[in-house]
Order: structure tokens, then C-alpha cells, then sequence
């Protein structure tokens, strides 16, 4: 038995993608956003620099430019005329944000605050160009809760604590979703004309990541289950700057308000690395070059992590040393990094306005995901075909705007701008079909899955596989990879799946049952990371933030095209849609 | 070291009141007490529930009640947490308990939507951004901080003993826009809370600024908006 | 760097002029409202009037002189002439109980809406709190305007 409802859009996920296109969707149709955690937990909330839109109001700013950063901090495997519709209406988007209430920061004159970020430059003096609009180093949280309030104040329906474990999909059509109601334990069949997959990234692969422990990729696992394939999966961002050991996020704004990172030499090694932009070039490029001075012998006492260096008076001298003239001193780093500040103060016990802070390379984004066209439509193969019915936006989806490495602020302009054409979408597309129908057992393939790991009686212990995925993971299929270890780490996975079958858990209850949600989150992980592994395999290049130690260098000839890969591991190659910009060395 | 955990559980399928489950984890000082629950959930009783997130004290998922004082699990380092090499973790106070460490948010949901928290501007907002000066905009900035963990709430007695008060922080979320220069709806929102349901529950007791772990000053906050009712300015 | 016509600053601020224009910013129900501000005003003057008191009985007179005949001469008996302290000090007292048995009920009505759910357990002490309260006020405004001495005659005349 399973309760029943219809919609005419749903919208998976309440981050930033969802809730705009649930905001967009609810103004002409019935819509109703399901999400596992109360919206204003989703990870949004956790991004910290600031939202890029070439508002132009500390200084001269081009939307041109910023689809030129964009598409070349891709590395050239962005879809030029996606990334184009990003710059383009990123202007429009921020400034909606503000018009709904977003407290961006303010410059003297009462506008909004920008600030530089890692990648973002004014394309004619090449410098590092104030882009990002930013509200403390809080904006992520404020998009967050601004999107949420104004979906309170447009009476969104929300499904708080349901957590999606299948999707209906018949004959190349969605026609809605199944999901359990975690306080009850009960399934729900979610009827729906529209279904949106805006469920987030899935760093829960790895070890050390900034992600939340909610983002296992429950959206891209259910589209793999359901025959759909996703796009440029061996595409993973590593942020440079995570708290050693524990991987929680320190916002590339640190770097944009002077920061730099030191080895144990006290050098500032990134002036080797990217002479031009140094600390502020893109992020695959400076998690690299961490790595590489680690493996130098130059990380700090030999160990592996280096310091980004807060000190005002050091962050002076360089600008000196650059002409830059900037200064800043502890109080305006206080005021405009608290919330970072806070996190080495509390996690580190250390004062970063005094002392070098401890990072290391952390994993961070997904540039991959489901693919989708330029109206969020979900892609069935490589030959554009759609899947009518379902959309997605946000980190799980690939449109590609992002390619093989996402520009900092990126994404939160990917959420706003792709979320709003994918709500508006679904409710154009919503008012001109009818609904399709479903069999009245369309939940029982989920409810059997459910039941089959709750009553597993294996004794395979859900912690311990994860805790072994995440190792390989880090160690094989991270920032440096070589052909042995994608086969050793695709061995492993295999072998976890095999091992996953006999899972056991302890709670066998129905109501609440976490136990037995986090292991249906372990087997969407596993799925994802087999295709992660073997995409990467596949791809014998260099690219973005997928670095291969034994083929170092970028293969354009053979290499720029997306990655489409199936459950079943076959793959197929699509063509980057190119436009202005053709590939060039890309230097920093 | 060895730290022995006594945490509230309680199972609705199965029991009838709740009872204290006791765990010894070896944990490292600089771990935070959201680790160490997830070693007991992970290798000694995966029957424990709590809610959970980010893990860096941003989302405001894990709000329990860490020897006796609100907190967020994720925040609260084992150093800083352990008294006499033992921690008592116990859900929050004042909502219903569903299961273990998990309570029922939903009125403490309801009463943040009360309060009508969005910006309220008729007026028509113009091509580019609505101005506002950095002075205007460092007047709220200290209630934007809010995350609706539900510690101040849930450790306010005015809350305890009557659930209907609005709590702390669907002031401080009303106050986040009543201070707004950009919002036009201060009047609707000091109806709400010059109810005797609003801000007039609050009898200045503290807990709730002691406990807010994004240290926001939640009890000036709430003075600001009774001084907003009782002069009828904002400013 | 030229200031833009649109004012920033917020005296002139146009959406805050809108709304101190149109909108009436005192709820409807102010009940509650001036009661909070009752039990301020009230508690900073019961602070200095209790005080007060006090530094009079034990600190400028002492625990000995404190008997009827002291009060009957600081507040006069029934038929004198009331001079200017002894109606000074009718007055002083006065405030004192009343402040003092308002500031108390009110906050009895708090502490009671706080613990009593069940509506007519909560009426029934509110009325005999009242009862009680508004009796002792009247009885001792009473005293204090007819004189000590009626009120000594009434107990003996009970008695």
C-alpha cells in the first residue's frame, strides 16, 4: 500500500536549483518540492564566496569575458552556447536575487559588492577582476534562505523528510517519482507530469570533501538505475583549500581578498605555477600544484597539506610585491571572512589572523552529472534525444556549463539561472500534456529494494564498505590518476558491490529509519563511483580536474567531447558544442 | 581517549518511555561530538538516529542537547564537550520527540512562517539592484546569521512551558527584515509579534544568545523589536 | 565619486517614508504591550518606594519604634486635620500598595497563563487571586485615607 499524490511539476531537491524552478514552476502549476532534509539544510547553504555576474560596479566587467573565463576554466569542454545563456543571464539573475531580498554586501554608493575570485579576470589586462557578488562569505546561506522565503511567501507544497528512492520512467517518459515519508517509514508514489532531479553533488565518495553527508548523488544513481546515462562523470573538482584532515571548506574568497598559499619554505610557490594570476588561478590548478610541491618535499615539515597564509601583513607584502594597491588590515579580514575565520578558530584552535592555516586539496564538485539541454531537459543519449518529462539543474545535472573544471561562483549562478529555466520549462510543458498513466504497483520494485536491505541477513557492514570505497576513492581516483590505479580502483569497486549484496544493518524498524537510508545511500555511491572510475579509465588525457599522470598533456584531437556512460559501463562520446572561443593553451 | 557516551534513545515501535544507551568510543580531542556519535551509529549500534548534514555548523541539522546545554554536534569539539571523560547527548526540549535524538520540527516551522519571513516591497524594484547604503545594511546583518537550528527556541523556558510562544528565532528572523531598509511589511510582522504569543513571552532569561551557535545576540534582537512596538519607530 | 539621485541613507529613504506614512505601527491588541510596560515603569518605582521604606523603618528609625502609635502619628487618626506629611505620607504609601499589588497580580496573570493550560483552572485562581488582591488594596487604601485608628477600632469592634 502507498499513499498516492499528483502534481503537475515536482521538483527533487530543495537547494538552490530546486527551489528557484520550484519558484518559477509554482506560478502557473501545481507544484510540490520533495527533499530527505528540511530545505534550508540543503548544501547550498554551506557555499561561501559569492555569486559571479558581470554587474560591472566596482569596475569595468563584460558578460563576454566572464563566458571567456568560463569556457576556459573548463578547459574547453564547456558547451559554449550553455555557458553563453550562464554569463548572459547571471546579470539577471543576481539582480532578481536582490529584488527578492538577497542581503548582498554594499559597496559606498549602495550597490552591490564584488569581489575577485580564482579564475575570474578582465579578459583585456588579463588581472583578476571583482565579479563575485558576495554577502560576507555567508552568500551561499543567504541564497538559501532567500529562495526559501519566497517560496513560503508563494505557498510552495513541501515534502519535508522524503527521501526519493525511485523514479517512474516508461518508454523514454517520466511520469513521476516513488519516495518514503522518513518520519512514518510509509511509501509515497509521487504522480507528476514534470519531474525535476535537482538533488546535489555526491563528494561522499571520497574521504576528505567539503560535501555534506547528505550528498550521496540519490538524483544521478536513480537516473543511472533507470537507463539513462550521465555525462562527464570523471570530471571531479578538488578544491585546494580544505581544513587538513577534516575537509571542510575554506572559500576560495580568503585568496580573493589577498590569501596566498606557502610551502615550507615560506615561498609563495603559486608564482611558479601561474605566474599571471598565482594564487587566483583556477582551482584544478592550484590543488595540483599542492600536490606537486608536496611530493617535492616542499609540504609543511615534510607532511602533506601547505598553508594559505591569512596574515594581513603578509597578504600586504605581496600586494606590494604585485603593484597592487590594496592593504588591508585584521579588521577588515574579520569583517569580510567571519564565518572562515570562525571555522579555524573552532575546528583548528588556531587564530588564521596570526598564524598560516593547514590545508589540503578537498573533494568538492561534481562537473558531471545528468545530461540536459540549454532548458534543463534531461538528455536520453548523445544524440539529443530528451526525456520528456524530466528535467534537472543544479550539481547533479551536466549542461555542460562548468566542462572539466567549475570556475568559483559558478555554481551558484548554474543554480539560479538553470533552475529558472528548468521551473519555467516544466510548467510551459506541464500546461500542454495531459497526464501519463501508471500501474498502481509502479512502487513495488522500490518497496522490494528497501525491504530486501532492511532483512538482508549478510554480514557485511555498511560502515566498513563505505569507509573502504572512500579510501580507494581518495587514493586512486583523486587529483593525480594513472591507469593502475583507475583498474586497481575499479576492482575494488566491484568488488564492494559484490560485498554490498550481503549487507546487514541493525535497526529493522520502519520509522526513521537511518540505518537503512544511508544504506541505500552506500549503493547509489557505489554506482556511481564504478562509472566515475571507469570514465575516467577511458578518458587518456588531461583535462580540467581530471589529471592523468601517465597521458599529462590535453588531447583536443581526441579527446574534446563528452563522456556518456550507462549502468551497464557501456560509454558513448558526444561533441563539445563549440562557439567563440577555440581551445588554447591554458596557462594561469 | 576513551570517552563513554550516555545518549536518550527511544524507539516508537518498540518502546514505551525513553532510556539512557551507554557507549564507549575512543575518540581524538579534536574530533567533533557529531564523529563520535557517527562512530556509535557506524560501528557499535547503527539503531541510533539523528539528524545530520554538513558537519561544519552551517545547516543547523544536528541541534541536541550536549551535557545539558544546547548545541550543534558538529561544532562542539570532544575536548570542549567532555566532563570527567563522559558526554550526555539528549534531544532538544520542548518539541515532541519522534525517535532517539530526532524531534518534531514542524512547530517550530510554523512559527518562523508566522512571522511572515520574506521581504515585503510593493514598489516596483527598478532594472538593477535596490540601493542600500553599508551602514543600512550592517544594521541587520547579525540576524541574517540565523541557520533555524532551533537551540535558542528549544532552550528558552517561556518555550518550554508554552509551546505557542513564537521562540527566539522567528523574532530574530522578523527582526532580520523589520531592520530591512528594502522591506516595506514591519507593520504586519510587530501585529504578529506584539501578540501575547510574541515577543511579550520573552522574560529577558539569556539562554537563547549563550546558546545560538552562530553567536548572534538573539536577546538584543528581541529588545530592538520591543522597542519597536512600544515607540512605534525603526530605526 | 558623485552621490546618485536615489538617497541611501536612511532619513530619506523612500521605502520607509512609504510605509511610517501608510502604516500604523501600534498592534491592535495592546493589552499585552502596555502591561510589559507597566510592569518597567512600576518595578523601577517599587524599587526606590520599597527602599525607601525600608531605609525609613531600619536605617533612620529602628525595629523599635515600629509600633501603632508611630504609624497612627505618620498617617493621622480619624477626625485630625490632616496636615501636609501626614498626606504626604498617605500618598507615598499608597503608590507603594498599589504599584506594589498591580505589579503583583500582573505578574501572578503571567506566571499563571505560563503553567495552567486547562482554561478554567486558569480563570478560577485568576478570580480568586484578584479577589484577594483587590481586597487587601482596598483595604488598605481604606486605612490610609480614614486613619489607623478606625481600622484599630473596626478589628477590636470584629474582635
Amino acid at each position: 500500500m502507498a499513499q498516492y499524490h499528483q502534481f503537475d511539476a515536482l521538483v527533487v531537491g530543495a537547494g538552490g536549483a530546486g527551489l528557484m524552478a520550484a519558484l518559477y514552476a509554482s506560478k502557473s502549476v501545481n507544484t510540490a518540492v520533495i527533499s530527505k532534509l528540511y530545505p534550508t539544510r540543503s548544501h547550498t547553504g554551506a557555499a561561501q564566496g559569492g555569486i559571479s555576474a558581470a554587474l560591472g560596479n566596482m569596475e569595468p566587467d563584460k558578460w563576454e569575458w566572464h563566458a571567456y573565463d568560463t569556457v576556459k576554466g573548463g578547459d574547453f569542454l564547456s558547451d559554449q552556447d550553455a555557458v553563453d545563456i550562464l554569463c548572459k543571464e547571471a546579470v539577471e539573475a543576481v539582480i532578481d536575487l536582490e529584488h527578492m531580498g538577497l542581503p548582498f554586501d554594499r559597496t559606498a554608493d549602495g550597490k552591490i559588492s564584488q569581489r575577485r575570485f580564482g579564475g575570474h579576470s578582465n579578459n583585456e589586462t588579463k588581472q583578476p577582476v571583482q565579479r563575485a557578488c558576495h554577502a560576507a562569505d555567508r552568500t551561499g546561506h543567504m541564497i538559501l534562505q532567500t529562495l526559501y522565503q519566497q517560496c513560503i511567501k508563494n505557498n510552495v507544497r513541501f515534502f519535508d523528510e522524503f527521501q526519493m528512492i525511485d523514479m517512474i520512467v516508461i518508454d523514454g517518459t517520466c511520469r513521476g517519482v516513488v519516495a518514503v515519508e522518513l518520519k512514518t517509514g510509509e511509501i509515497h508514489v509521487f504522480h507528476a507530469k514534470a519531474v525535476m532531479l535537482a538533488t546535489g553533488g555526491f563528494g561522499k565518495m571520497w574521504k576528505i570533501s567539503s560535501n555534506a553527508h547528505s550528498l550521496t548523488g540519490d538524483g544521478p544513481s536513480v537516473a543511472l538505475r533507470c537507463g539513462l546515462p550521465l555525462q562527464d562523470m570523471e570530471f571531479y573538482q578538488f578544491h585546494p583549500t580544505g581544513i587538513y584532515k577534516m575537509g571542510i571548506l575554506l572559500s576560495e574568497a580568503a585568496r580573493g581578498e589577498g590569501a596566498i598559499f606557502i610551502n615550507d619554505k615560506g615561498e609563495r610557490f603559486m608564482e611558479r605555477y601561474a605566474p599571471t594570476m598565482k594564487d587566483l588561478a583556477s582551482r584544478d590548478v592550484c590543488s595540483r600544484s599542492i600536490y606537486k610541491e608536496v611530493r617535492a618535499g616542499n609540504g609543511i615539515g615534510g607532511k602533506d597539506y601547505v598553508y594559505l597564509d591569512f596574515r594581513p601583513e603578509r597578504i600586504n607584502k605581496y600586494f606590494e610585491a604585485d603593484g597592487n594597491p590594496r592593504r588591508v588590515d585584521a579588521e577588515y579580514i574579520e569583517k569580510r571572512l567571519p564565518d572562515i575565520i570562525e571555522f579555524v578558530r573552532v575546528y583548528m584552535g588556531i587564530d588564521p589572523i596570526t598564524e598560516p592555516v593547514p590545508i589540503q586539496p578537498t573533494a568538492h564538485y561534481a562537473m558531471g552529472g545528468i545530461p540536459t539541454d540549454l532548458d534543463a531537459r534531461v538528455l536520453l543519449d548523445e544524440n539529443g534525444a530528451i526525456v520528456h518529462g524530466l528535467y534537472a539543474a543544479g550539481e547533479a545535472a551536466c549542461v555542460s556549463v562548468h566542462g572539466a573544471n567549475r570556475l568559483g561562483t559558478n555554481s551558484l549562478v548554474d543554480l539560479i539561472v538553470f533552475g529558472r529555466r528548468g521551473g519555467k520549462k516544466m510548467a510551459e510543458f506541464a500546461k500542454q500534456t495531459e497526464f501519463l498513466p501508471i500501474s498502481q504497483e509502479v512502487h513495488k520494485p522500490a518497496e522490494a529494494m528497501l525491504n530486501g536491505i532492511r532483512n538482508n541477513d549478510g554480514k557485511e557492514h555498511p560502515g566498513q564498505i563505505r569507509k573502504e570505497l572512500q579510501l580507494h576513492m581518495d587514493e586512486h581516483v583523486g587529483v593525480f590518476r594513472t591507469k593502475q590505479g583507475l583498474e586497481a580502483a575499479l576492482e575494488e569497486i566491484r568488488g564492494l558491490k559484490e560485498r554490498y549484496k550481503r549487507i546487514h544493518i541493525d535497526d529493522k524498524g520502519v520509522q526513521w529509519n537511518t540505518d537503512l537510508m544511508e544504506a541505500w545511500e552506500l549503493g547509489c555511491l557505489l554506482d556511481l563511483a564504478e562509472v566515475t572510475a571507469i570514465s575516467a579509465l577511458a578518458r587518456q588525457e588531461s583535462r580540467g580536474g581530471h589529471y592523468r599522470e601517465d597521458f599529462p598533456d590535453r588531447d583536443d584531437k581526441n579527446f574534446l567531447k563528452h563522456t556518456n556512460v550507462w549502468s551497464d559501463n557501456h560509454m558513448s562520446y558526444k561533441p563539445v558544442r563549440m562557439g567563440r572561443y577555440q581551445p588554447t593553451e591554458r596557462k594561469y | 581517549m576513551k570517552v563513554h557516551f550516555k545518549i536518550k534513545r527511544f524507539n516508537p515501535e518498540k518502546d514505551k518511555k525513553s532510556y539512557w544507551g551507554e557507549y564507549d568510543v575512543e575518540a581524538e580531542e579534536s574530533d567533533r561530538v557529531l564523529d563520535a556519535l557517527q562512530t556509535v551509529k557506524w560501528e557499535i549500534d547503527g539503531t541510533l538516529n539523528f539528524r545530520r548534514s554538513c558537519a561544519h555548523g552551517i545547516c543547523g541539522s544536528d541541534a541536541m542537547r550536549i551535557n545539558g546545554r544546547n548545541s550543534l554536534a558538529c561544532k562542539l569539539l570532544i575536548r570542549d564537550a567532555v566532563q570527567g571523560g563522559k558526554i550526555v547527548v539528549e534531544p532538544i526540549l520542548g518539541l515532541p520527540v519522534i525517535k532517539d535524538l530526532i524531534v518534531d520540527m514542524e512547530p517550530f516551522f510554523a512559527h518562523y512562517r508566522a512571522v511572515m519571513p520574506y521581504l515585503i516591497n510593493d514598489t516596483e524594484p527598478g532594472e538593477r539592484e535596490r540601493l542600500q547604503s553599508p551602514e543600512e545594511r550592517a544594521r541587520f546583518d547579525d540576524s541574517t546569521k540565523c541557520i533555524l537550528c532551533a537551540c535558542c527556541t528549544t532552550s528558552c523556558p517561556s518555550f518550554w512551558v508554552r509551546g505557542d510562544y513564537v521562540g527566539p528565532a522567528a523574532i530574530v528572523q522578523a527582526h532580520r527584515f523589520i531592520f530591512d531598509s528594502r522591506d516595506q511589511g514591519a507593520a504586519k510582522r510587530l501585529d504578529v509579534l506584539g501578540e501575547p504569543e510574541g515577543v511579550w513571552r520573552c522574560r529577558t532569561v539569556f539562554n537563547c544568545s549563550e546558546v545560538c551557535p552562530r553567536d548572534i545576540q538573539v536577546t538584543q534582537a528581541i529588545g530592538e523589536v520591543k522597542a519597536a512596538l512600544i515607540t512605534g519607530r525603526i530605526d | 565619486m558623485s552621490m546618485i539621485p536615489t538617497p541611501v541613507i536612511a532619513d530619506n529613504n523612500p521605502y520607509r517614508a512609504r510605509y511610517l506614512a501608510n502604516q500604523k505601527m501600534k498592534p491592535r491588541n495592546a493589552f499585552e504591550r502596555v502591561a510589559w510596560q507597566f510592569m518597567r515603569y512600576s518595578g523601577l518605582a517599587l524599587v526606590f518606594l520599597a527602599l525607601s521604606h525600608w531605609g525609613l523603618q531600619h536605617l533612620i528609625n529602628s525595629v523599635h519604634d515600629l509600633t501603632l502609635d508611630a504609624t497612627i502619628s505618620r498617617w493621622g487618626i480619624a477626625g485630625q486635620t490632616a496636615t501636609l506629611e501626614i498626606w504626604f505620607w498617605r500618598a507615598y504609601y499608597a503608590v507603594l500598595l498599589g504599584l506594589a499589588m498591580m505589579h503583583g497580580l500582573n505578574g501572578l496573570r503571567q506566571v499563571l497563563y505560563d503553567y495552567f493550560h486547562y482554561r478554567p483552572l486558569y480563570w478560577g485562581f485568576m478570580v480568586l487571586s484578584t479577589v484577594l488582591i483587590v481586597f487587601v488594596s482596598v483595604a488598605g487604601l481604606a486605612v490610609l485615607l480614614l486613619g489607623v485608628n478606625a481600622a484599630a477600632t473596626g478589628a477590636a469592634v470584629v474582635r
